[in-house]
């Protein structure tokens, strides 16, 4: 192992060492298999940049290294390159970004008689900025050479180069994907570039396909060859929104349009040559976009469609604990963790509808959400004693709450599979609803025995002194059902009966019954019963009676009535309440109670079944997916998006039609033909110094009221640099579009 | 031997060197020396304007100029050896070595712990042993010894309290111009201004020599000097 000598050393073992050393540093590990392998830290820093930005005298120049030949990356001497370097980057296309210098060269250096000018040899540039002393090196640029062209006088040699892109630019595509494959458009993406890649010994980078990584692929694909692959990947990449980038070696998948906050706002005295230019009033100002959608017939035979998730985005500080009780000790120690607030997804809803005959019959329902399980700081044994919770560390939030985690989670929140059945042509028969979502499980902390002692039971407590089975909420299953009973005479759609349940696959079971009947003067009226078991213990609750078996306080009261064994009567509630503290926030509640024995229709028969824990090993091979194919059915659709604005000014409509196969909804559609008027927004386009920040996708802003509207963002859309490496003189040309709101 | 005039004494002394040769100075205010600094101005729509310098590589000095000079002589015959210098100058194939044995002032930022770095320009005093040795400033402490040697690398171990400055240039590994190393006894423990003084060697092409001859016996020559790598 070699002898390192850092320059900067690091002792992190914890996300939150690495979160209090540097939040913003973005670190990686390659490849480490042995304790003789080296760790590589890769350190973005970024504060002299800042710097040299922030001063009005700043020192730029490049180094630029190519193979000479013997597969060595070697680094030219400035006095080796004749004028300026230029670079490009541009969202257009595959995202490919070139780079273009020249080589000042003795005579005789004639691409006719040189074998270097005529192959492909690897080219990197670095940028460097920053103020004396203190400069930052930024990797630009990784590719190859794909062009020369010699000047004999003076003698140069012009050098055009590509990034890592143009090795694959060549290639052509054949794949077969059949139709129903039900696989999502990321995991196709990776199937079909994970060859080229591992050919051309390049990596996946960084892939954002979106929520459902780019959701599901109903249609088939069949290349045989004949369609360059990037541009086909481009293509199939429009309908989400998404682009190609090739940045640090590796292959990307990025959204088309910045969002967020600004990577770096100009001002006034950043900027020169400023213009905005507005669409052409000749050009189109709306797009149509047409394709093929298909209604997907999933495996029950039945048509399933997916929604659009609905995404909410917002400035979102996810909320973070501000003490840690140890589970060994007890010891309650303060915690210093901070996120930095940024434009986050901090919701989404996904709806999946299948529907027959037209009709849908199931709908499942997914909310997304930041949230961490509710936990109990304490527990009570069996003697009652209440000491510290002593299974797992629980963490203290700011508004007093106690968690699992030391920070809130982006997670499933709920999931709700409503199935309804019909009664022939009439109407619902029944509708049952499974809901997923995080539950407590409440338990009781105590209860009466047959010689009206106080037994207690061995429970967690929450900080107000409730039992919970677990300690924790955990994301639980309860079942709704509701049945229509159709009754002659009194017409259609009347609710007659109606039954609810509850039932968790959690430590313990609950079921809830609720009944409608009508009094005695013919109003509907309705009555909650539970029946709650655990272990041996067994309890039924009723909600709402007026005095129960009241377990913590008012606030968050739920009454039960005990029942010794499993019985199958609710017994009356009354009576004695006692109360004792447990500690200076929290008490108990006991009840003894009088039994009285009313006969209630528990309708044993719906028990859950026994829930079933652990891993399930099915014998057999694994079961393929089938798909009825022939069931579904291609319609020709298309969206139609308009420039609203230059549409009134027009006066009419000029549509652009386009097509786009890779469509899986009308909404894809929707987002294509949106794809193509954006590159008709507003294009402003400025000079500024070069920062080796800016890059083509990336977020900014423009302090400039009657550029862009206030507060607002811009996508970068174009960015060349260009820079006289014996002079210093540089620019980068920024060509960015503002996006009206419907285009966002 | 002339003596320098330092940046505290100002003028010239009265001889000038190129290569092996001497001249004497040239006649009052003939002399006009040009080192326009490299950096380009981007000029806002704010009305400002930025100022860009070009990085030359590590241990190179904040600042880099690039010097020429136009040298004119009135010649008779009370100085015919000068003119016969002259000839040969413009006669004679690059790159050519020229001190006006006035001393400069380059400036380094210094990264904590750096030692290393390079002067822009051969050093007189070592070249041609004529005027006086560099003096550095490291963060307003001087540097007690100034040493020349024949090479200094990076790797070499020099004393505290001295600096080794080499006799010859390289070539900088970044930038490819030539350089001279030099390296600290004792690096600064923050961020540092190191400030050296010295007499600086041009290393310069001659461009042409401009001849006039206003009458009998007399005649005019301007040399003019730009500087290369």
């Amino acid at each position: 192992m070699p002898v390192l000598s850092p320059l900067l050393a690091l002792t992190i073992s914890t996300v939150e060492q690495a979160n209090a050393f540097a939040p913003e540093f973005a670190i990686s590990t390659r490849s480490v298999r042995s304790t003789s392998d080296i760790l590589e830290i890769d350190l973005t820093i970024t504060a002299e940049l800042a710097a040299a930005l922030a001063s009005s005298e700043r020192v730029a120049g490049v180094e630029i290294q190519i193979d000479k030949g013997d597969g060595q990356l070697a680094r030219l001497l400035q006095t080796e390159i004749a004028g300026t370097a230029e670079l490009k980057d541009s969202r257009e296309g595959y995202g490919a970004r070139t780079l273009s210098f020249t080589l000042q060269v003795p005579p005789s250096q004639s691409p006719f008689f040189v074998a270097w000018s005529r192959g492909p040899h690897r080219v990197r540039m670095i940028g460097y900025l920053g103020l004396p002393g203190a400069m930052q090196p930024r990797p630009m640029f990784d590719g190859y050479v794909t062009q020369c062209s010699w000047e004999a006088d003076p003698s140069l040699l012009r050098v055009d180069c590509q990034d890592i892109s143009v090795l694959l630019s060549s290639e052509k595509l054949a794949f077969n994907l059949e139709p129903g494959s039900l696989r999502t458009r990321k995991s196709v993406f990776r199937e079909i570039l994970t060859p080229y890649l591992a050919v051309y010994g390049l990596e996946f980078g960084r892939l954002d396909f979106g929520s459902n990584d780019g959701g599901l692929l109903f249609k088939g694909l069949s290349e045989g060859g004949t369609v360059d692959l990037l541009q086909w990947l481009a293509a199939f990449l429009t309908p989400i929104a998404r682009r190609l980038t090739w940045e640090g070696g590796a292959c990307n998948v990025e959204p088309s349009y910045a969002s967020g906050p600004p990577v770096r706002t100009f001002r006034a005295n950043d900027v020169s040559g400023l213009s905005v230019s507005l669409p052409s009033t000749t050009d189109a100002n709306a797009v149509v976009m047409s394709g093929t959608v298909f209604g997907f017939i999933g495996p029950s035979g039945q048509r399933t469609e997916t929604d659009p998730p609905k995404i909410t985005r917002a400035l979102f500080t996810p909320e973070v604990a501000i003490r840690r009780q140890d589970h060994t000790t007890g010891d309650i120690e303060d915690l210093t963790l901070t996120i930095e607030p940024e434009v986050r997804e901090v919701s989404r809803v996904v709806t999946t509808r299948v529907y027959e005959a037209g009709t849908v019959v199931m709908t499942t329902i997914e909310e997304w959400g930041w949230y961490s399980a509710r936990a109990c700081p304490r527990q009570q044994n069996d003697e009652a004693a209440v000491s510290f919770n002593s299974a797992f560390d629980v963490y203290f939030y700011a508004d007093g709450s106690c968690r699992c985690e030391p920070q809130q989670q982006y997670q499933v929140l709920r999931q709700s599979i409503s199935v309804k059945e019909f009664n022939g042509p009439y109407g619902p028969l029944s509708e049952a609803v499974t809901v997923t979502q995080f539950n407590a499980n409440v338990v009781p902390i105590g209860y009466i025995d047959d010689d009206s002692a106080e037994i207690p039971n061995p429970v967690f407590l929450t900080a107000e002194g409730i039992g919970w089975a677990k300690g924790f909420e955990f994301f639980e299953r309860s079942t709704d059902d509701s049945q229509y009973f159709w009754v002659s005479g009194i017409g259609e759609g009347t609710l007659q009966d109606g039954r609810r349940g509850r039932s968790n696959n959690g430590f313990g079971s609950t079921r809830r019954l609720t009944y409608y009947s009508e009094d005695s003067e013919g109003r509907l009226g309705s009555r909650t019963t539970a029946l709650y078991s655990w272990g041996l213990f067994y309890y039924t609750i009723e909600l709402p009676v007026p005095s129960a078996f009241v377990f913590g306080p008012s606030s968050t009261r739920v009454y039960a009535i005990a029942g010794g064994g499993f019985s199958e009567f609710i017994i009356a509630p009354t009576v004695v309440t006692t109360f004792s503290a447990i500690d200076e926030t929290s008490h108990k509640e006991t009840t003894s109670l009088v039994a009285i024995s009313l006969p209630v229709d528990l309708d044993a028969a719906r028990m859950p079944a026994t829930p079933v824990v652990g891993e399930q090993i099915v014998p057999g091979g694994i079961p393929v997916l089938e798909v009825p194919t022939n069931g579904q059915t291609a319609q020709a659709a298309s969206a139609t998006v308009i420039d609203a604005v230059r549409s009134a000014l027009l006066g009419k409509v000029v549509p652009d039609d386009q097509q786009n196969d890779f469509c899986e909804t009308v909404d894809e559609l929707g987002t294509s033909a949106l794809e193509l008027l954006r590159e008709k927004a507003p294009a402003i386009q400025f000079d500024s110094l070069i920062d080796w920040t800016i890059r083509a996708g990336a977020p900014l802003t423009l302090l400039l009221p009657e550029a862009i509207p206030v507060g607002e963002v811009m996508t970068a859309w174009e960015v060349e640099w260009s820079l006289d490496v014996r002079s210093g003189e540089n620019k980068q040309h920024i060509l960015a579009r503002w996006l009206p709101k419907e285009l966002r | 031997m002339p003596l320098g005039s330092k940046t505290n004494e100002p003028g010239l002394v009265d001889q000038f060197r190129i290569d092996d040769m001497t001249f004497d100075m040239p006649q009052a205010g003939g002399y006009v020396p040009e080192a326009p600094l490299q950096q380009t101005r981007f000029p806002s729509m704010a009305g400002g304007g930025t100022i860009t310098l070009p990085y030359r590589g590590e241990g190179m000095p904040d600042r880099s100029d690039l010097f020429s000079a136009a040298i004119p002589y009135d010649l008779d015959d009370t100085n015919g050896l000068m003119a016969d210098q002259v000839e040969l100058l413009r006669a004679t194939i690059g790159p050519h070595f020229f001190t006006d044995w006035k001393q400069r002032i380059c400036v380094h930022s210094l990264r904590a712990g750096q030692a290393f770095a390079y002067l822009p320009r051969e050093d007189g005093f070592a070249k041609w042993a004529g005027a006086s040795a560099a003096s550095m400033v490291v963060g307003g402490t001087p540097v007690a010894t100034v040493l020349y040697k024949p090479a200094v690398t990076e790797s070499d171990a020099v004393p505290a309290g001295e600096v080794w400055i080499a006799e010859t240039a390289i070539r900088h590994p970044f930038s490819g111009l030539y350089v001279v190393p030099f390296k600290l006894g004792t690096a600064p423990l923050a961020p540092a201004k190191l400030v050296t003084r010295y007499f600086p060697v041009f290393r310069v092409d001659v461009d042409g020599v401009a001849a006039t001859f206003p009458g009998v016996a007399t005649e005019t020559k301007v040399i003019y000097l730009s500087e290369i790598n």
